[in-house]
């Protein structure tokens, strides 16, 4: 499961190679240095588009920052698109960020006081592009994200699913490798975020760039072909994660098939009785010890025979 | 869409591929008008930071004109008092001390060795027909007119001092002294409507006004200069209410005014420049201190309150600049457009300081004037004093006033230097958050709310 899926197979390089990469803050008042990342090791395909998953607090917004050169890490390598992170110069990371990065921000981080064409224009304005020729590709920039009838607004006359995408637009003016998306739909409505993830997929299919999104939403990971989860600044294994997933998944179909609370899935799963089968195949006696109460048991039974029948039939 | 531009994708190749010369300055203007865009952009906040900035240059301005003009007036002042030795009656008050002396005083002061000019006047408060002396002037001063009576011979003379210029007309000539003709003060014209042809009447008699003059302080102006032998009449006195005794030089003001002491007895006061000069000096230097004063710390104040505002300004954009960081502008760039945002207000700040300098500059001049002014008790008043007998400090220092406020003007260089010190202010007070902000990391400086 850890195969790139939307990466063109065979064709795939590494784009971003993380090694050891360890990350402490000096907090003020304590005198251990309190520890982000601890030991990350990862490697990135190019034109894979990646989930960063994990609790608040787990290192994702920093792995993103390291990786977006925004921070540096107290140890370990960084490789991205075939440059050592920690051997390049303070003016050569700001032309990294520019050239390589396209950033996208929960809060847009959008300049209040430009209108949104300006704002896509601002990381081609960094790199020296003449005017005609930015303002040329932000028009361009901003009908690809559907924005044409928004270029004259100001950050704050836009909805937060406009304003993500002149963000979007943004980060794509430089045509950078990789966009970093630090909660891209943190701050929208699922349908919008639902739509700002789709817009990040065609983008990276159709200009083979590089995604990384640090999401909370489990809907958003599902847009990527990859997901990786950050617990206590380390990644846990992907295939214990995949296997969780799965797992959550089947607690969930079963949970909707016989209409039970998720409590109850959760006893059922404990007790084995973790698929339709099992359960249409138990005794009422069996499931109401799991259960606590006969006719729970027995309305769950029922419903998982006729389940079973019906597939039955279907099958037939 | 494009094709992926492989090009841009390292730092080496993105350096290669920097702006030719054009393409540079593109982006300087694109700095500045980014400049521009976030201070109109903010409204509120420009206006709020240009008025604090502006009434704190206003106030600099204001005050450092007001001492210069003192400075300079009060330099004025004691190069023509320096040679004179005054003769009034005993007891005497101020100016216009309006009992007169015996003409014998004159032909004795004349007697006296090492005195070049012996100048007898009459200088009475002329009261309006009403009763009330004079019409209000700005501010709500009160004006009064006075009548001088002078030697036509002597060419024109007026009690404080100060260059007389006929401005329309003729001046008075020894062929006057006989004549009910006057020279008066533009300020004088202007109040009562009168011109050059016009009659008036002093005392008991009619003049006509055969000149204006001007002395370049409003003060001065309200004067109305009659021929000695005619003001006699007039007013019905027999002799002067003052004598100016004119040594020939500065080093025998004193053995003249001795001379004098010992000719005329106890009952007149002699003084001389040295001695009227230092009670002066006292007053002139208790309002240069004020304004000196007033003008270091409105600097003080003016840069502070300046140093502090670009402090916060630039600190409300720690943000900001982690933005632009992230979005790849190099540090140059970022401090570039936020000091260029900065001397813009300073700039707006500026214009808005000459303004308030020009509005509320007259009124310092005032209150500064009034507010360290004393009247000098007995017999030598001096110019600060004694504007109407028995009036108190306040009528006083608003006479001074008149003396040192009228001639309140914008001064090229000083407005010039508080451009400067604008300026270097703002640069100075933005610099330090803007020099801290580059040093954070973009992570750090987008941590900032």
């Amino acid at each position: 499961m850890s195969e790139p899926q939307g990466a063109p197979q065979g064709a795939a390089r590494p784009i971003v190679v993380l090694k050891d990469v360890r990350k402490e803050y000096k907090v003020k008042g304590r005198s251990v240095p309190v520890p982000a990342l601890r030991g990350v090791n990862l490697t990135i395909e190019e034109g894979s588009m990646v989930a960063v998953k994990g609790p608040s607090g787990s290192g994702k917004t920093t792995l993103l920052q390291i990786i977006g050169a925004l921070d540096v890490p107290t140890s370990g390598s960084a490789v991205v698109d075939g440059m050592e992170l920690s051997e390049l110069d303070e003016s050569m990371l700001t032309e990294y960020r520019a050239a390589t990065i396209g950033f996208v921000f929960q809060t847009y981080n959008l300049l209040p006081s430009l209108t949104a064409l300006q704002n896509v224009e601002l990381p081609m304005e960094a790199v020296g592009v003449p005017r005609d020729q930015r303002r040329k590709r932000a028009l361009e920039l901003m009908e690809a994200v559907g924005m044409t009838d928004r270029v004259d607004y100001k950050p704050l006359k836009l909805s937060g699913g406009e304003a993500q995408r002149v963000a979007i637009a943004r980060a794509l003016a430089n045509e950078p490798s990789i966009i970093l998306a630090d909660e891209p739909t943190g701050s929208l409505d699922s349908r919008t975020g639902a739509a700002i993830m789709e817009l990040l997929d065609t983008i990276r299919k159709e200009r083979s760039t590089t995604v990384i999104v640090v999401t909370h939403s489990r809907q958003a990971a599902k847009t990527c072909d990859r997901t990786i989860t950050i617990k206590d600044g380390v990644i846990t294994s992907e295939a214990d994660v995949q296997a969780m997933e799965d797992l959550e998944t089947r607690k969930d179909e079963l949970r909707k098939a016989i209409s039970a609370s998720g409590k109850i899935i959760n006893k059922l799963f404990e007790a084995g009785f973790d698929s339709l089968d099992a359960l249409a195949n138990a005794s009422v006696a069996e499931l109401t010890n799991v259960v606590g109460s006969s006719s729970k048991a027995e309305k769950i039974q029922r419903k998982a025979k006729i389940l079973k029948e019906l597939e039955g039939d279907v099958v037939e | 869409m494009a094709g992926r531009r492989r090009d841009t994708r390292s730092p080496e190749a993105a350096r290669v591929a920097t702006a030719p010369l054009a393409g540079r300055v593109v982006e300087e203007m694109s700095t500045l008008g980014r400049s521009v865009r976030s201070v109109f952009g903010k409204k509120a906040r420009t206006i709020v930071v240009v008025v604090i900035v502006g009434f704190s240059l206003g106030v600099f301005l204001a005050m450092s004109i007001v001492n210069a003009n003192i400075t300079s007036n009060t330099r004025q002042l004691s190069e023509q008092m320096e040679r004179t030795v005054t003769v009034r009656p005993a007891g005497g008050f101020g100016f216009f001390s309006s009992e007169a002396m015996s003409e014998s005083v004159v032909t004795t002061a004349r007697s006296v060795d090492d005195v070049e000019a012996v100048n007898p006047v009459i200088m009475q408060f002329m009261q309006d027909d009403n009763g009330t002396s004079g019409g209000g002037g700005p501010f709500g001063r009160p004006r009064g007119s006075l009548v001088e009576g002078s030697d036509p011979s002597q060419g024109l003379f007026i009690m404080n001092g100060g260059t007389v210029t006929i401005s329309e007309g003729r001046t008075l000539s020894a062929n006057d002294s006989s004549s009910y003709v006057a020279v008066v003060g533009t300020q004088y014209a202007d109040d009562k409507g009168v011109g050059v042809g016009d009659w008036i009447t002093v005392g008991d008699s009619s003049f006509e006004i055969v000149g204006i003059y001007s002395s370049g302080t409003r003060f001065g102006d309200m004067t109305v200069i009659v021929p000695y032998n005619t003001a006699k009449t007039a007013l019905g006195v027999s002799g002067p209410t003052t004598v100016y005794v004119t040594a020939d030089s500065v080093g025998h003001v004193d053995s003249v005014r001795q001379a004098l002491i010992d000719a005329l007895g106890s009952d007149y006061d002699v003084t001389s420049a040295n001695e009227r000069g230092t009670e002066m000096q006292d007053t002139i230097n208790a309002i240069k201190g004020n304004s000196q004063m007033g003008a270091y710390l409105a600097l003080v104040t003016g840069m502070a309150i300046m140093a502090f505002v670009m402090v916060l300004i630039t600190r409300e954009r720690f943000r900001e600049i982690g933005i632009l960081k992230a979005i790849g502008f190099k540090n140059s760039r970022i401090v570039t457009q936020l000091v260029t945002e900065t001397m813009m207000l300073a700039t707006m700040g500026f214009v808005i300081g000459v303004v308030i300098a020009a509005a509320v500059g007259p009124y310092l001049s005032t209150m500064v004037v009034s507010s360290s002014v004393t009247v000098p008790s007995g017999p030598t008043g001096g110019p600060g004093g004694g504007f109407r007998p028995g009036g108190g400090a306040g009528d006083a220092g608003r006479a001074s006033a008149g003396l040192f406020g009228a001639d309140f003007a914008l001064d090229p260089g000083l407005t010039a230097l508080t451009l400067v010190m604008a300026l270097v202010l703002g640069v100075v007070g933005s610099l330090y958050p803007v020099l801290k902000a580059i040093k954070l990391k973009p992570a750090e400086a987008l941590r900032y709310e």
